[in-house]
This record gives C-alpha cells, structure tokens and sequence, in this order.
C-alpha cells in the first residue's frame, strides 16, 4: 500500500504543475456517536481513486490534494462524506453510522459482494451475536435469528443441533442439513468451531446465492468466516462466561397416592401391594414415593475462556486463538463435552500484487454420552420403587433397588439410576484444519486469481464399555463388554478461482470463473470383545486383555472423488438494474450419471435509485429482486451401480464358515435436484431506522431418493424417483432508533412453511411406510413427509346407550364407557385398518423469532425470543404403555382429570381406556401439538469504556431459556429426532451465566 | 518475483489439468465388490455361497416376530405378557384378521421369506456357473439339492400363512406373477425337489459333510410335510419310508427332556435344524428366538452362570393353553409335560427356579435350556432352532397308514415308548392326532397346521372358519404388487 502511495504521488507531482497548486491537507476522522477516532477511514480525492490515503489510528490523515479537490471520507459501515478542500489545509470530519449498511460487504461463495448489488436472498450474523449464547456448536445460538432457518437445540452436551433452511427437501434425515463451508472447506456441521473464532456467518437461501455450490446446495450454504486481523490494528481480546444449568419445564408425574387411586380404580392393585409389601406403606399408599426425574437430574455448569490476538506487523497480518469450552450437563452418569481449540492465521502481503496466507485450527473434543434410555425408564417406572434397596442381595456393585421386586416384571421398567451410572460411552475428536491461499493481482482492483488448498483431516476415538453388574433379572450384565472404533476423515478441496471486477462509465460487471477438486474419505475400525481382565477401570479398557474367543473386529470406509467448474457474472447498470448468472458443473465418483448442470439466474432493481423516486420520502431505499436456479444434493448415498456381494457367516456345529450372498437388486442414483424460485423485496425506510426483507421461496426436490419398493419381495431399494415442494414465505424487519442516549432497535423475522410430498414411486405407488411399527408415518403424495398415520378420534365413549347404539362399529373397536371413540374416517360402518388417516406432521408451518435491544449509556439489555406453529410430534412416551402395560406410571394431570362416573367430560380416557388407547394403534390421542413459544434469552450488560488505555470491557448477566411456554406433554417440545417422535428425549435446560469480555 | 508468480501459476494449472480428467472421478465403490468379480473356477467358492444360503435360512428361521404370527393359532399357545403388548396377535389367535392386512410381523415376514427365496435362487443359478467354469459336477448338484430343499421348505411357510401364494425359482419370473391355489403351490414345490433328491449326501444331517446340512432325509421329511399338507397320503408315504428304514427306533433322542436343549443340538432325531445358537463368538446375532418366549419373570439358576445366578428374564410371549395342560395331565404325561411346560413360582424338571408374572403362570419349555448347559444368561442361549424332528416322520407315516386303511401303530408306539407311555394297539386317527398335539405342541406352530389339513380345524378351534385357514396378503403388498391381486391360477 505504501508503495503504490509513494508512486501515486510522483505522478502527481509530475502532473501537478498542470493543474491546480496542491496543498496538504491534514486532520482528524472521528466517530460522531462516541467521539472516537473513526478506523480504516480512506481519504480519497473526488474523480481521481488513485490519490489517497487512509487515517491512522489516531484517525488522523494527510493528504495532499489541490485546493480546489472534493475529499471523499469513507469508512464500512459508516455513511460517505464529500467535501470540498476550498483551500482549507485542516479538515475535522465526524463519520456517523450509515445505517443503510448498503456498502456492507458481504461474503458469498467464492468472494465477496456489496449488499446493495445483491440479486440473492442472504442473511448475516455477526460473533457479537451469537457469542454470549452458552451452547456449544455455534449453530444453535442462531435459533431464531435468521428467517428461513429453524433450529432444534437439545440441552444434551455436545449434541449438533438440527439445521433445516427453507423446509425439508429430501427424504432421508442424513441427507438433509445444509453445507458448511469454512475457509473453503466442505463440512456437515461446525460443531467443532468455538464462537469465538467465528468472525460472520452468511446464509445463502436462494438458488442466485446457493447454486456457486451447486453439488450440495440444495439445503442451503452456511458460510462461515473466521476471525481475521483488522488493517492497522492489534487488538487482544478476551470472552468468557461461566453458568449454571438446570433441567426446567419438567413434567409432574403421579406420586404414589394418586398412582394407587389410579390402579384401584382399574382393579389391579398387585404391584401397589408388593411395593407396600417390600418397602412399607400403610392404607394401600405406598410410602415409597421417589420422583425419578429428580433423582436422575442435577446441576450442570457450562463455561466458555477463549483469548484471540490479531494484528498487523508491516506487509502481514495475523491472528492467533485459543480457547475451552466445557459443558458438564445435568443428567447424573457421566455426562459432559469439552472442547479445546487452537487457531491461527496468517495473511502476507510480500508485493502489491501477491497475497498469501495459511490457517490451522485444531480442536480437540471429548464427549461423555449420557444413556438417553435412563430419561424414558424414569418416565415409564412409577414412584412407589425407592432408588436403593439394601436387601437386593443379588445387586452390585451399588445396591440399586429393583422394580421385578414391586412384581415390576417386563424389560421396560428398569431402575434409571442404575442406567444412568452403568454406563460408560466415550467420544473423543481431533480434528486439524490446514488451508493456504495465494491470491495474484495480475490487473490491480480488476484482475485477480486465488489458488487455495484446503484440508481436514479427522481422527475419531469411541468406546463404550459396559461393566458387570446387577439390579435384576432384566438390567444385568454378568460378563463385561468393550466396543472400540477409530474413525479416519481425510478430505482435501482444491480451489482455483479467477475474478474480474471493472466498472464501465454506468456499467458493472464482476465476472468469476473457477475450477474447484474434491476428494474425500473416511475409514473405520471397529472391534469388540467380552470378558476383560482387571477390575474394569479406564486404564485396563483394552480389547487385547478381552477373551479371544469373544472378539469380533470390523472396517469399512468409502472414498469419493469429485471436480467441479464454476463461474458467476454480476452486472449492474448505475447500481439501479442488478443482474447476475452461475453455472456450475459437478462431477461426481459417486453416481453412475456423473455430471450435474446446476445454473441460476437473478435479477434486481433498485427502485429506490430510480429519477421518479427520489421525491418520494417513505423508502430511502427499495430493491426488488427475484432469481431461480437448480441446486444439487450429493449426500445421498453412493449408487451401487451393480449388483454387489455381501458377506454372512453360518455356524456348524459351533464352527464358523463365512459365506457369501449374491445380491439381485442394485441402485442407480444419479443426483438430486432442488429448482428454487425466490423472490423479495428488500427496503429501507423512516431514515434508515426500519429495514426489512420480505421474500417468497418455492423449492422442488426433483429426483428425490427415496426407498422404492420392489414387487412381491418387498425389497427395498434406493432410486430417484421422488419429488418434494417447500415453500412459504420470509418477513424480516428491524427497527433502530434512539432518544437521545437511550436507544433500542427490535428485531423481527418469520417463516411459514408448506411441505408437500409430490411423488414417491411416480405411477408405481404413491406411499412409502417409515417410522415403526407403533408409531407409523407415512410419505404420502399431497401431504408432508413423515406424516403421522393412524386412527382419529372424537371424544370418548360416556355411556352404555352411545356403545349399544353404534352397534357392529363399537364392536370392533372394543368399545367401553370411558374408552376413545375412533372416527369411521370411510364412512363404510367398519372400524378396520382403513380408517388409518393423516394426523399430522413434525414440521412447523409457521416460526418466528425476534430481538428486543436496549442501550442507555453504557447499559445494554436484550431479550431475544422464539416460537413454533403448527406442529405436531408423537408422544411416543406416553405410548410406551403399549408394551408397559397397566403398571406404568401416569402423569399428574392424568391422575387429577380423567374419565370417571363423575367426571364425564374429561379428555383423558379412563384408566382402562388409557391402556385400550395405546393397543398398538397409534392414535391422534397420542399426537400432539408441539408448538411453544420461549423467551430464549435475557441478557444485562454494563460496558467499560478505556478501563486503561485502549482497554474496554463488558460485564453481562444471561439467562438462557428463562421461560418456555407449550402445552404439549413431554419435557421439551423441541424434539431433536428427525422424524418427530419423542420417546427419549433430553429434558430442557435453562442457564444462568454471567460473562465477561475484554478487549484491548 | 517472477519465480514465484510462475511457481504459483505452474502449480495450480498442473493440478486444476490433472483433476479435470473425467478418469480422475472414475473410481470404485469400496467394500462392496461387484458379483461379477466372483471368480467361478475357483471350487472354494461354491461353499462360500452355499453357506451364504444357509445363513440366511438361519436369519429367516430364528425370526422371533416371523414365528409368533407363524406359531399363535393353534389351541396350544396363547399369547402371554400384557393384554396390550402385541395384542394383534390375541386377535388373530381369536381368528379376528381385522387388524391382519396391515400388521407388521405379516408383512415383515412376508418381505422376509420372500427376499430370502430371492437369494437361494441367486445361489442355484451361481452353483449352475461354477459347474460350468469346472468345479466338481457331483458336488454342484448336491449344493443346488440343498439350496432347493431350503428354499422348498421357506416355501411351506409361505404356503401355511397366506395359501394362494406366487411360486417362482428364477428371479426373472417375479415380474408381473400371480399367484397359485394351494395346492398348485404345493404341487409345484414338490416337482422342484422330488427329482433332485438322489443328489443329496445319503446319510444323517449330524454326519454330513458339513454337520447339520441338509441331506436326503431332510429332503424326504420336506416332501412328506408338502404332501402332507395337500392330504396326498400316497406321497407322504413313498418319503417317509426311506427315512424310517434307515432311521429306525434309535434315532429318536432317548431322553426327551434334553432334547430341547443343548445337548439336543445335532442330534440323530433333527432331520432339518437352524443352527443359530449364540455359542460361538460370531454368533448369528439376536433374532429374539429364546429371549421373546422366555419367562418375564425372576429365573435363578442351580448352576452359575459366568458368576452370576440370574438367568435374564423373557418376554413370556408363548403360554401354554389349559387345554393342553389338562389333555397332559389326563394322559398321565410325564417326561413331555415337565419339558414342555414350565410353572411360575416353581423349580424346572432341572431345577432352574421361575418366580411369578403378573400376566402368566406358565410358560412353553421347548426353548429353555438348562443353567448347566448355558454359556451366557440368555433364556435358551445355545439352542439351535430344530425345524422337523423325526417323532414328527414317525406320526405323519402312522396318520398316512391309517388314512390308506394300513396298520400305523410302529410310528406312534415308538413316540409313545420314548415318552415313557403305554402302546396302542391299531390306533386310528384321531388317537394319532391326539399323539402330534402332544409330542409336537408349541413347535412351530405344527397343531394348528395339523387341525386345519385333516378339516379338525372347525370343531377344535373358537371362532374358526375355513375361510380363516390363511392370513389376509399385507396390504403394503397388495399395493406395491398389482399381479397380486389377480385371481390364483
């Protein structure tokens, strides 16, 4: 830069005697809000770019222009000021804040746009957004910030939460998920990012934005830039917080009395008995009254140190990172994730027309899974069983209390306790993310190429090892076992791009072109065995100390390969007509039709920069734009391509043989393919103090894999032949303004969606079965995926006369008083497997989130806010009782309200209506509506302002999950299982933390 | 400066040339090699698909869900644990098949034997090959014997639940088929193995070249139960003859309460048997046969087991009925009601204690295999899945006889002398019927089988009616298969 100063001003010296006398010109750049110096303001001379300068850190300048010059001040983020030397030779300058942002860059794949020039649908979150969160992947601090993006959080330590961008577009759950990219490397979640290191995260939606990444765009691109050093800065900083975890929302299940009410009512009082028998009682109410949730829960604690440095030192710049972040969660048992992470970063700037640099993060993590079994035991097992029992002479090592003892005899009810601790499940990462770039400037500002290399590479460690032990019959283990697996990723993407920026008189145009290959990898290892010798500590958990007859070892992997050719042209007339086209092309080692073609157009207009529009004072700023392109998924699985071989083994006579199966059927998978259709409205208005977006989406997954089935074996196999419709439309709009010292901005952004299935097997079938048995769901053209499908019903059975009088169709059903009354959904007098119908579906068709900030000096205040609509999951818990039977536990509300002869208009069946509900036909009883509304995030902070020098600091009280409000009856509605069924689900936490931030 | 702008240039150019090949993206799938790899002159091969074959059967056999709605019909089960658990199969045990079209185990079992017959036809075709490429002519058509006979015998199951069912030995046939009466089924089944028989190793499956495989007695055994089925006593006769000549008396296992267990496994008197035990290391995995008929109760052990005596618990799925109970009980049964009855609260024949139930006091024994005898605590850890026995042989010959006006008593005398009973003397048919109830009950589902072919089934059985014989086609079957549901041929 210094160079290209010093030869600017040669040329102007020689040039100088020609025109006008030159003066220099000094002053000071400051921050009108604060009264700071403004950073990285540039000075430039109106007409002539190639005189100017930039203010130090002081924001004081020099420049030397002729007298009769029009200085234009510019800074990001800040609104452009011109004005003219007049022969002045000092010139003070306050910068106020543009708050149109319409120069904001914004990063987009492959480069970098200015958001006025953008034809796509884009949202942005900064780190000062999602930083303060204390969750651990930092996609689950944007729930609820971004339209169009639906996030399902679980309170389970290191758990990756559920992305979905714009709708569900394929079939399968590990299709799904949108693509991460971080410095150029494909990933499926960044999980293993701290949010520290993250600097911006920009989610393209649209296909004019998404399709630059055309081979795995269809569920939306998640770019994610780290933390880079600031031209003409050093800065150290720190962010830390510290919190406190509790389960909250639980759910009030029956004590011992209201569950012997229950049980006498239903005339089986055996187990009530046996527990009074065991374990004292008086009056037929047991005294044992044990709230199992409880005694599983405790207090966790999650906390977050992350120190990063970044600076400038003449022709480089640099940043370094370290932080750790641990969650110990609240579930007893071991349970808990920590994270360790390096990063550092390196830019160098040898000569003008040369950029370079190298990254490395390394994050090292350690997950202690807890036994989500330990969560749905203690739903099902009622409260009369004590958590210990001395006189269990059969238990070790800890003399848990069992629930065969209460005549608790089947599998399903198990003491919680006894699995939370019995379990020992071990994950552990190292992941090394190497990158280099070079970046030439052939033409300056105009002409450049970038080649970068980027590489992951993945090392996974897991374990489970289960100890002997004893409780009862059903929860024993009287050999000890270990399962141990190495898990290999390698992946490399290669990147070679070349841009061309240039503007012609009032034409624009940037033009990219570029070739990118991919190659990646995964191998696994995997062994058991039984019988270890020791005493079944950590440090004698070796498959080599097992019995050798017991080992069974296992690999596998898979290795794909894929090129692609890339280019973008983004034209704009007089910034007011926006135009812009990608093409890519991808090749892939993994379906037997290699090529995908994924193009998209888009086009803008600024109507706001339109001659007829400048007297209009509503919109200061108005953009209209649309676009539609073809997006690709290749995380389907790989085609076969041919009828392979698998292998079996059969004994004989205790002898082992291995055979070999001869495989009949194969797949032949070629790529998904989304077309999406976006268009908005994007405006500013009321001076820049109301912004908001409004967009329409409509995306069609053609090609879609889904299961077919083949004729009479009932085989499945793999093929494109389905075909999925998301669409809904975006609201985004924020308010900022301020009195005075007070100001506050609200935030808004809602989604609704429609998912439809469109086709599964073309004209073969129009349905595919998935969920379970019990719980059956169903794809069904003309309604959502994953629709649950049973039986309706309306109301309950009240009297004997309703029963006589619905004749053959009460038969069927097994009619009692007090039983559900099914619904003849086909009206044909019959009660039978036909009447199974559409009860609803796991995906909201509406969401919507928001921001309320405040700031009052150096105070700052946020709530932040999230809700759900129009959703349905399946109380798979509660249906448990299909397999439990009678002597599960119920819930309070079912034990206060529930149909008897004096309560005939209850909702709830009787008890023994309860049991016949749950008769293995799963029932819109059993369907629930899962929308909730929760205050996400109250959050308090104070701000230091130059405690020492450059030093600022922000201390800040936050509550997470504070409030939550459903009705759905379950421990959280936020089911994290693809396919909406909540059977063991992680309760809800909320978190109280306090935190600190430093910079310097 | 120049060297590095070149260096750069150089760099990115020879990789961007050398990954654009289309060759660069043509690479294999791994860990999955194509079929046509197979390398059909080599003779090791051969084994390797036939065992492939037999460790299907294995899977399809040890299916807990396929044998409780192949096993809940006849009036010696019921079906245990809570009302609510699986409580289709009460229904259909009651002959309600409201619920039948769309239950689960149906069309789990339908998918799951019908896939395996897709895989033995697979295998048949690929023994044709190796003969071709040179392998030992004699021992391919032996293989395809047995592959046959197995693939005949999934075809007997298929045939016992759903009656008017497509028969098809080449995969290519599968497009567009429909299904066949009954009888044509059978009929047909019995034409494909009949004349391949000869094929077979002539000698007791337990000393066969691999121990347990299917030899000519099992393919007899399997004739005479297709005969059976379609009442052709004539058939049943011409293959249950060959077996008893060179069978006799002493292959009947001596002791009866053993038989069921490990001791039992491989022994003189299983003419066809899965061997999916878990003892070996590789075990065929969990298919649910011993754990979904245990007892849910509290089981201890006379011997520990691996230090512990606990025996882990079951889901007590199959009961034992009062019917069966009593007709024991009045026929002073002794050796075969403490084998194949098992009391709550009491010691076994063994002397394994069961505690109590809510639901059931009794359990079926068949599958228990002693504390002594166990390797781990599951409920019949190490048992193999015995599919026909030769008790089984000896009755079907005695019925056939007396149905053809012949003297049956050898058959049924033998079965009785090892029970520890009395002979009959000219016994008729409805003693010999009495006979299977007993020595055959809770196996397989044979009573129910017995009843509904010799037309019992009306008289014996509640709420029984011919149309009941065969399980309505799963529904997800009928609607992916349009062939299906033409009228059978």
């Amino acid at each position: 830069m210094k160079a290209k100063l010093i030869l600017c001003l040669c040329m102007l010296l020689g040039a100088a005697t020609a025109f006008a006398q030159n003066i220099t010109v000094t002053g000071t750049v400051t921050e009108q809000a604060s009264g700071e110096p403004a950073l990285g303001v540039s000075i430039v001379v109106k007409g002539n770019a190639s005189n100017g300068t930039i203010a130090d850190a002081l924001g004081n300048y020099s420049i030397s222009v002729p007298s009769n010059a029009t200085l234009v001040f510019s800074a990001i983020g800040m609104k452009s000021q011109e004005v003219a030397v007049n022969g002045r030779t000092t010139i003070d300058i306050q910068m106020v804040e543009d708050a149109e942002l319409l120069d904001e860059i914004v990063v987009i794949g492959y480069g970098t746009a200015k958001s006025k020039d953008l034809t796509g649908a884009i949202s942005s979150v900064k780190s000062d957004d999602i930083i303060s969160t204390p969750i651990s992947s930092p996609m689950g601090a944007l729930q609820g910030k971004v339209a169009g993006v639906q996030i399902l959080n679980s309170a389970n330590p290191g758990a990756t939460p559920v992305v979905r961008v714009r709708g569900v577009g394929s079939f399968d759950s590990s299709y799904q998920g949108p693509l991460y990219v971080v410095d150029g490397m494909f990933f499926d979640n960044i999980d293993f990012l701290d949010s520290s290191n993250i600097e911006s995260i920009t989610i393209l939606k649209d296909a004019s934005s998404a399709a630059i990444y055309g081979v795995r765009a269809a569920n939306g691109v998640i770019l994610v830039t780290t933390r880079n050093g600031v031209k003409g800065q050093s800065k150290v900083s720190y962010d830390g917080y510290f919190g406190v975890q509790q389960a909250c929302n639980l759910m009030k299940l029956a004590n011992s009395a209201e569950y012997a009410g229950l049980m006498k009512e239903f005339g089986d009082l055996t187990t009530v008995n046996e527990s009074i028998k065991h374990w004292g009682g008086s009056n037929g109410i047991p005294a044992t009254d044990t709230d199992w949730y409880r005694e599983l829960l405790k207090t966790g604690t999650i906390s977050s140190n992350s120190v990063n440095i970044s600076g400038t030192a003449d022709k480089a710049s640099y940043v370094l990172g370290i932080s750790y972040f641990n969650n110990s969660g609240i579930s007893k048992g071991d349970n808990d994730f920590s994270r360790f992470n390096i990063i550092s970063k390196g830019d160098y700037t040898p000569f003008s027309w040369l950029k370079a640099g190298a990254n490395i993060t390394v994050s090292n993590s350690t997950r202690k899974n807890s036994n989500l079994t330990a969560f749905r035991e203690a739903f099902l097992l009622p409260s009369f069983v004590p958590v210990y029992d001395e006189n269990n002479a059969e238990a070790f090592p800890t003399k848990y209390a069992s629930p065969q003892a209460a005549g608790l005899t089947s599998g399903y009810f198990a003491n919680p306790l006894a699995r939370a601790e019995y379990n020992n499940s071990l994950n552990k990462y190292l992941r090394v993310l190497p990158s280099l770039y070079a970046e030439l400037s052939f033409i300056p500002e105009k002409l450049k190429y970038k080649f970068s290399v980027a590489q992951e590479y993945n090392l996974g460690n897991s374990k489970v090892y289960t100890p002997t032990y004893f409780v009862s019959g059903n929860q024993m283990a009287n050999v000890n076992s270990l399962n141990k697996q190495i898990d290999y990723y390698y992946n490399t993407i290669i990147d070679n791009i070349l841009t061309y920026t240039d503007r012609f008189g009032k034409h624009g145009l940037t033009a990219m072109v570029g070739q990118s290959a991919r190659y990646e990898n995964y191998r696994f290892l995997q062994s058991s065995t039984k019988k270890i010798a020791g005493d079944g500590s950590d440090n004698y958990h070796y498959i080599s100390l097992g019995d050798k007859g017991e080992n069974a070892t296992s690999d596998g992997g898979w290795s794909y390969r894929g090129v692609s050719f890339f280019g973008r042209a983004s034209y704009d007339y007089d910034s007011k007509y926006l135009a812009s086209a990608t093409m890519r092309i991808d090749g892939s080692s993994k379906y037997q039709e290699k090529w995908g073609y994924f193009p998209s157009f888009g086009l803008g207009w600024v109507i706001s920069n339109e001659d007829w529009m400048q007297d209009q004072k509503v919109f200061d700023y108005l953009k209209l734009r649309g676009s539609w392109g073809l997006l690709g998924n290749d995380k389907e699985p790989a085609s076969d391509g041919y009828a392979g071989l698998g292998t079996n083994y059969y004994n004989m006579n205790n002898q082992t043989y291995g055979g070999i199966i001869i495989e009949n059927k194969f797949s032949w998978l070629k790529w998904e393919v989304v077309r999406e259709i976006n268009a908005g409205l994007s405006f500013t208005s009321l001076g820049g103090r109301l912004t908001g977006e409004i967009d329409y989406y409509n995306r069609l997954t053609n090609n879609a894999v889904v299961m077919n089935t083949i004729p009479v074996t009932m085989e499945t196999i793999l093929a494109n032949s389905g075909k999925i419709l998301n669409s809904g439309v975006e609201f985004q709009l924020g308010w900022h303004d301020s009195i005075g010292d007070f100001g506050y901005s609200v935030d808004l952004n809602a989604t609704t969606l429609h998912n439809e299935v469109k086709s599964i097997q073309g004209k073969d079938l129009d349905y595919i079965l998935t969920g379970t048995a019990e719980f059956r769901q169903i794809m069904k053209v003309g309604q959502p995926m994953n629709s649950f499908y049973g039986y309706k019903t309306d109301g309950l059975w009240t009297s004997e006369a309703e029963i006589a009088a619905a004749g053959d169709f009460a038969k069927q059903q097994g009619a009692q008083v007090g039983y559900l009354k099914y619904v003849d959904v086909n009206n044909d007098g019959n009660f039978d497997s036909e009447d199974r119908t559409y009860l609803g579906a796991p995906y909201p068709k509406f969401t919507f989130g928001g921001n309320i900030g405040l700031n009052w000096r150096n105070w700052d205040f946020g709530m932040t806010f999230y809700g759900v609509a129009g959703i349905q999951i399946c109380n798979a818990k509660m249906a448990m009782r299909y397999w439990a039977g009678a002597n599960m536990n119920f819930t309070h509300d079912f034990a206060v309200d529930h149909f008897t002869e004096s309560n005939k208009g209850s909702k709830n069946p009787s008890v023994a209506g309860l049991l016949a509900a749950a008769n293995g036909q799963i029932n819109d009883y059993f369907i629930e509506d899962a929308s909730y509304f929760q205050i996400q995030n109250i959050q308090l902070g104070y701000n230091f302002k130059k405690l020492w020098n450059k030093l600022d600091a922000r201390v800040y009280l936050s509550a997470q999950n504070p409030f939550t409000f459903f009705k759905y009856q379950g421990y959280t509605p936020e089911i994290v299982d693809a396919t909406g069924l909540d059977r063991e689900t992680y309760p809800m936490a909320r978190t109280f933390s306090i935190g600190l931030k430093i910079n310097y | 400066m120049k060297k590095i702008f070149s260096g750069i240039i150089g760099a990115a150019l020879a990789t961007m040339m050398f990954t654009s090949c289309e060759g660069w993206i043509n690479i294999p799938v791994e860990a999955t090699p194509p079929a046509s790899t197979i390398d059909y002159s080599d003779p090791a091969g051969a084994q390797q698909v036939l065992i492939g074959a037999y460790g299907q059967f294995c899977s399809k056999m040890s299916e807990w869900s396929y044998e409780t709605v192949f096993g809940i019909r006849g009036d010696d089960l019921d079906k245990g644990s809570s009302p609510t658990d699986q409580a289709d199969l009460t229904s259909f045990n009651n002959f309600d098949y409201s619920a039948a079209g769309a239950y689960w185990a149906l069309g789990g079992a339908w998918g799951g034997y019908y896939g395996s017959i897709g895989y033995y036809n697979e295998a048949i075709e690929a023994f044709g090959r190796y003969a071709e490429a040179g392998s030992d002519a004699a021992k391919m058509k032996d293989y395809i014997a047995q592959v046959k006979v197995l693939r005949a015998f999934t075809y007997l199951r298929i045939a016992r639940l759903w009656g008017e069912i497509p028969v098809y030995f080449k995969n290519s046939e599968r497009t567009g088929i429909k299904r066949l009466t009954h009888a044509h089924a059978i009929e047909k089944v019995i034409a494909d193995i009949e004349p391949v028989i000869a094929d077979l190793e002539k000698v007791k499956p337990n000393k066969a070249t691999l121990p347990g495989q299917v030899t000519q007695y099992t393919a007899h055994a399997v004739v005479a139960k297709l005969a059976a089925e379609i009442l052709d006593y004539d058939k049943v006769l011409e293959h249950t003859a060959p077996i008893i000549s060179d069978y006799g008396k002493s292959a009947l296992f001596s002791d009866y309460h053993y038989l069921f267990t490990n001791k039992g496994n491989l022994s003189d008197e299983n003419i066809l048997e899965a061997q999916c035990s878990s003892r070996a290391a590789t075990a065929t995995g969990w298919n649910g046969m011993g754990s979904f008929q245990g007892p849910g109760a509290v089981i201890t052990a006379k011997v520990a087991i691996n230090g512990s005596t606990s025996m882990n618990s079951g889901w007590s799925f199959f009961i034992p009925t009062d019917k069966i109970v009593n007709l024991m009980k009045s026929r002073g049964e002794t050796v075969r009601y403490e084998t194949g009855i098992l009391w709550a609260d009491s010691d076994t024949w063994y002397g394994d204690h069961i505690g109590t139930n809510a639901y059931t006091d009794r359990w079926n024994g068949k599958f228990y295999n002693p504390s002594g005898l166990c390797y781990t605590s599951d409920w019949g850890d190490g048992n193999n899945v015995r599919l026909i026995r030769y008790a089984d042989i000896l009755l079907l010959d005695s019925e056939a006889k007396v149905a053809k006006g012949q003297n049956g008593d050898q058959g049924i005398n033998w079965v009785r002398e090892r029970a520890g009973l009395k002979a009959l003397s000219n016994a008729n048919a409805s003693q010999i019927m009495e006979e299977r109830f007993v020595e055959l009950c809770f196996e397989h589902g044979e009573r129910f089988y017995d009843l509904v072919r010799t037309g019992k089934a009306s008289s014996e059985l509640s709420g029984y009616t011919d149309a009941k014989r065969f399980y309505p086609i799963p529904q997800t079957v009928l609607d992916a298969s349009g062939s299906l549901s033409e009228p059978a041929e």
